[in-house]
């Protein structure tokens, strides 16, 4: 699998956890930082787990220690016009802004924290996210428990 | 409560299909965009490190020949050579830390994130420590050593090597927190809600 193949692949992944991790000025910065590093772990992966797992690992890892550069905040559009895709109709629009509703809430989260939720819904199974956070299934639980009941009061009366 | 999991799971799933219309975007994406050099606080330590080894090669090539006519130039040589070694010899093992910083699980990556920061931030602190106050004293004394050794000055001269010290260490230890140690800081916080 080359590069763009991969991008291409794991780009709703990649998405997501920018949509969860970056502000709005900084997410293109965040989107290449996560491709750069899967290209060059790419190079290294050997395959001893899955590739979406290594990948998740990867971006997760580079997102998670992100640091922003505040010098470049000056002179870019905001998220929400340039990469959050224009809805057609109004019950799009409507959708759309429930979804964001969601990522907003989810941003609110501890930045460990944002890791489980985000893994859970992307509906990855105990033993995977446990993989990839190097966390025990059983704490795996436990944290994703916590994160949904903040999550809801976040939520509440939103969606 | 279950329901509830599965409309913001399906909601989260929803946003899938707003991203078809975003790959279009990533197709138009070529070598170069992925061959640029990384931005992240890593990346920034192994390029300072790069620096630092050309720097102490240079030093070491240079340095003893201030002294050439002395008779402990070829020991200050050889030392020099030992010290270019023994750092080429750390560096390496933190270059191939780094290379692989992102891989590996969470609790993985950050361990190994918060053991390269330590580290290097230790090492920061142990240079200002022993770089500054040599540098202000080599500088100051070696200006005039035969005026300043000896006589009454001597005394001032090095009370006022010791407060330029004092400064200029101080000033670096703001820099090294303000670069490196609030990060570490916020590295070792994500490490102990995670274990």
């Amino acid at each position: 699998m080359d590069i763009n193949q991969l991008i291409q692949e794991y780009h709703p992944m990649i998405y997501k956890i920018c949509r969860v991790y970056s502000d709005e000025y900084d997410f293109d910065d965040l989107y290449q930082e996560i491709s750069i590093n899967l290209w060059k772990g790419l190079k290294r992966y050997e395959g001893k787990s899955k590739l979406s797992t290594w990948a998740y690992r990867v971006a997760l890892n580079t997102a998670l220690t992100y640091q922003r550069n505040n010098s470049k905040h000056r002179n870019k559009t905001p998220l929400s016009e340039s990469m959050v895709p224009a809805s057609s109709s109004d019950e799009a629009a409507e959708k759309e802004q429930r979804v964001q509703r969601l990522f907003d809430a989810v941003r609110q989260l501890e930045k460990v924290d944002r890791s489980v939720m985000l893994l859970y819904l992307e509906e990855k199974k105990y033993d995977e996210i446990a993989e990839i956070t190097g966390l025990s299934a059983s704490n795996v639980g436990v944290k994703i428990s916590r994160a949904k009941k903040q999550l809801r009061k976040l939520l509440e009366g939103q969606i | 409560m279950k329901e509830e999991d599965e409309d913001l799971i399906g909601l989260w799933k929803s946003s899938d299909q707003s991203e078809k219309k975003m790959e279009a975007t990533v197709s138009h994406f070529g070598e170069s965009y992925f061959q640029k050099q990384g931005k992240d606080i890593f990346q920034r330590i192994r390029r300072n490190m790069v620096v630092e080894l050309w720097a102490s090669a240079v030093a070491a090539i240079g340095f003893p020949f201030i002294f050439k006519d002395d008779p402990f130039f070829w020991w200050l040589t050889g030392l020099m050579v030992i010290a270019v070694i023994v750092t080429l010899r750390i560096y390496g093992s933190y270059f191939r830390s780094i290379r692989q910083i992102h891989e590996g699980s969470i609790i993985e990556s950050l361990t190994k994130k918060k053991d390269v920061l330590g580290k290097y931030i230790r090492r920061m602190h142990l240079t200002n420590y022993i770089i500054v106050p040599l540098s202000v004293g080599v500088g100051y004394f070696r200006a005039d050593t035969d005026i300043v050794l000896f006589s009454e000055h001597f005394y001032i001269a090095l009370a006022i090597c010791a407060v330029t010290s004092a400064v200029f260490i101080i000033l670096i230890r703001i820099y090294i927190q303000a670069l490196y140690g609030k990060y570490y800081e916020q590295v070792t916080e994500m490490l102990n809600r995670l274990e």
